[in-house]
């Protein structure tokens, strides 16, 4: 193709971030404690809640993957920005209106000011 | 033979004649519904194997041998001009819809009002066919509204939920507001040039740009960007695309919100408005919307827990991606850059409309063996439907941009576009598939986790469903094995035709 | 639905016709003056409209039939999609009729003129008709609240 990049560097990049993301791996399993890879109440060590707690209301899950344990740790990370976007998704119907009216309105004086 | 009249003649044929052939029996309903789309579909590539193999904008005029009018020297009727962005458009349409009315076949079996059904999936195909055609801003306008009223009570159609009520009166509103902002700019338009011909008003417009044509391209804009479900005017998207009978969110996600919106902005913004707007402007505008779009969809996306729902924020975040080529585009406009990022642009709406379609299919099964589409119920899938879940695990590679399938090589322009336009928005690109990859493995983790008790009882859906998935995970492959070959041969003449405006107006206007 | 009573009873049997007259008049001159199918359809449709308001929805069960509308409804795309195919030689939409006949190609301004027009109005006519009658009585069938 064109320009600097080249999709065989992709791959290499891909290849490298394998490794050091096994590495990395290797490494918090040895750091972590209580990580168990097979048996009853299986635990994950960096994404996922600790399968040996009960949640309250959630109890038929225990030992599954459910929709909630995976990507724990980016969710957590990352709270802030998720509940302002949760936030932000009413469902009103006002609301999508005068979202609809505020596009509209930057649209226009930009297009006005700078067209 | 002249094949482009064909392409709104055979839908139209078969929604009139539908009710009719419905009385036979439910049987040849299907049937005749399925060979109308089919009948379609292969219009539509010779449709696209003529413009693609000339390279010659193709115009049509109704109801006479040319546009113009008797004694004056402009065109005074209706065009249908295509051109390859066009020809595009109209294949995919045609292809995902044709996929979608076989896949509804066993899908639906189990509801009631079905000679509804298939008269509006066959309704909202004839007006996304005429949106890609038409070369008229007001022909456009009655065929936005056809695909808009068939969709939005297409969305409410699965009535004994209230889900899909409240989702359907929703989009109906907003959606009717936003169209009635697309046609205050339309008559605007036509109080400052007196014209409703795409390629003359983009002629009149280039000697005289005037206010009120900068405000009629905002409300044009502003109604779009909302039609193709842009972050902040996307959470009816978000609603009504999971209410929707799975087939459906498959042609509303793939289809409605490209060729209703994305597809419009473009003709529009070059087409009609490119030789008189600031380029740079527009394309900056849309660019901050991409923007917004990618990060808040495919974020929004990570934390769902309806499968449904997760799948519509991503198909925001995607087309995300794609009005990020489109503004890049539009921006970097008469430099290479810009041409590959609109080729990019272009490349990632097929690719979407083929993936998206796919997993909204996925969705479709699941929801209707199990009866759920709670990621939390559905831990373990894999060992009950293997077939599905690998049709999943080819369409979330595939949206995530891996290497061997064909989302690789469009994402892969866009990246490579927007970060030499701007490293900002290559960051920019790159965190949304972050989010979008971490989404996907995520529903991935639940599908190959250990099975619960509910989904042991699951098992794979009929042929009728399994086929039009598998095709689709086919074309995947098969786009994938030829990238490049793909991008050149068809994607960057697509951009340099739509880029090429002179060439656009000069077929109607005939070098006058 | 029950019926509204005889006063109401008695006025729409003398109106029902003069506004199914008035509707086809609309519908049959939509190339001469102002109004055409969507028009005169929508107040044919009046007619019976007023006719399911008037005698209530039992009596309008036995004048009405989903299948008979639904199919007059495609025949009047049918017709439309027919009509407009006529001068596919020359384009999709040629008034083939107006320009080499062989009927309603009379002078400007007289009824049998216009070429496809008054035949497309028809169509439109029938089909606006049929469409809006069958959607007042699916609203009045299916409705989910109580008498």
């Amino acid at each position: 193709m064109f320009g600097y990049w080249d999709a065989l560097y992709f791959v290499y990049v891909f290849i490298i971030g394998l490794i050091i993301a096994y590495l990395l791996m290797k490494w918090a399993e040895r750091a972590s404690s209580g990580t168990r890879r097979e048996g009853e109440g299986a635990k994950i060590f960096l994404s996922g809640e600790d399968q040996d707690r009960v949640i309250p209301d959630f109890e038929h899950f225990r030992g599954y993957f459910t929709g909630r344990h995976v990507m724990w740790g980016l969710i957590r990370g990352i709270n802030r920005m998720f509940i302002a976007f949760r936030r932000e998704h009413t469902g009103l119907l006002g609301d999508y209106v005068s979202y609809l009216l505020i596009t509209i309105a930057l649209v226009l004086g930009a297009l006005i000011i700078w067209g | 033979m002249n094949v482009l009249p064909f392409v709104i003649i055979i839908p139209l044929l078969g929604v009139f004649s539908l009710p009719l052939v419905g009385l036979v029996g439910k049987k040849a309903r299907e049937a005749w519904a399925l060979l109308i789309s089919g009948a379609t579909l292969g219009v539509t590539s010779k449709l696209l194997y003529n413009v693609w193999s000339t390279k010659e904008t193709l115009v049509y005029t109704l109801g006479a041998k040319s546009p113009m009018g008797q004694g004056v020297g402009f065109p005074v009727r209706i065009v249908w001009e295509v051109d390859l962005l066009s020809a595009i458009m109209a294949f995919t349409i045609a292809f995902v819809a044709f996929l979608a009315v076989a896949y509804s076949i066993e899908y639906m079996r189990h509801d009631t009002g079905l000679e509804k059904y298939y008269v509006l999936i066959l309704v909202l195909e004839l007006g996304m066919l005429g949106i890609v055609l038409t070369g008229d801003i007001f022909n456009f306008y009655v065929f936005l509204e056809i695909m808009s009223i068939a969709s939005y009570a297409l969305v409410a159609f699965r009535n004994d939920t209230w889900e899909g009520i409240e989702a359907g009166i929703k989009y109906m509103f907003v959606g009717s507001l936003a169209s009635s902002f697309i046609l205050l700019g339309i008559a605007l338009l036509y109080g400052q040039y007196g014209t409703l011909t795409m390629a003359y008003l983009a002629e009149k417009m280039a000697a005289n740009f005037t206010l009120t044509a900068k405000i009629a391209l905002a409300f044009l804009i502003g109604g779009l960007l909302f039609k193709s479900g842009a972050v902040p005017v996307h959470m009816w998207l978000a609603d009504a695309h999971p209410a929707a009978p799975s087939s459906i969110s498959a042609m509303l996600s793939g289809l409605v919100i490209k060729a209703g919106g994305v597809y419009v902005i473009a003709r529009i913004a070059f087409s009609v408005f490119g030789m008189a707007v600031n380029l740079r402007t527009l394309g900056w505008v849309i660019i901050f919307f991409a923007c917004l779009t990618l990060i808040v969809g495919n974020a929004m996306a990570v934390v769902q827990t309806d499968m449904k729902r997760l799948l519509a924020f991503s198909s925001v975040g995607q087309i995300g991606y794609i009005l990020l080529g489109l503004g890049i585009g539009l921006a970097a406009y008469g430099t290479k850059v810009g041409e590959i990022a609109t080729a990019g642009a272009i490349y990632h709406t097929v690719n979407h409309a083929i993936m998206k379609a796919l997993l909204f299919m996925v969705a479709g099964a699941v929801l209707h063996e199990l009866g759920t589409k709670d990621l939390n119920e559905l831990s373990g899938l894999a060992k009950t439907m293997p077939k599905t879940t690998f049709a999943f695990i080819v369409g979330a590679a595939a949206i995530i941009g891996l290497p061997p399938l064909n989302g690789f090589a469009s994402k892969w322009l866009l990246y490579e576009s927007s970060a030499l336009f701007n490293p900002f928005l290559g960051a920019i690109a790159i965190i949304g598939t972050a989010f979008c990859t971490a989404a996907y493995i995520r529903v991935l983790y639940t599908f190959l986790g250990r099975p619960s008790e509910r989904v042991m009882k699951a098992k794979e859906p009929g042929m009728a469903m399994l086929l039009p998935m598998f095709i689709l995970v086919g074309a995947i492959i098969l786009m994938g094995l030829f990238p490049w070959q793909i991008s050149k041969g068809v994607m960057i003449p697509a951009a340099s035709m739509l880029a090429n405006i002179k060439g656009y107006v000069l077929a109607v206007m005939g070098g006058v | 639905m029950s019926d509204m009573g005889l006063i109401v009873k008695t006025t729409a049997r003398a109106t029902i016709p003069l506004i199914g007259i008035f509707g086809s008049y609309i519908v049959a001159h939509g190339h001469l003056t102002p109004g055409g199918g969507f028009q005169g359809g929508a107040t044919i449709a009046g007619a019976g409209i007023l006719f399911l308001l008037a005698f209530g929805l039992n009596e309008m069960r036995k004048h009405y039939n989903h299948h008979v509308y639904s199919s007059l409804e495609g025949l009047g795309g049918l017709a439309f999609l027919g009509v407009s195919m006529l001068g596919f030689s020359v384009a999709f939409f040629y008034n083939k009729l107006w320009h080499s006949g062989p009927f309603f190609n009379g002078k400007p301004g007289t009824l049998l003129s216009a070429g496809y027009l008054p035949i497309m109005n028809l169509a439109v006519g029938l089909k606006v008709f049929t469409g809006l009658v069958s959607a007042m009585a699916a609203i009045a069938l299916y409705r989910r609240w109580r008498e």
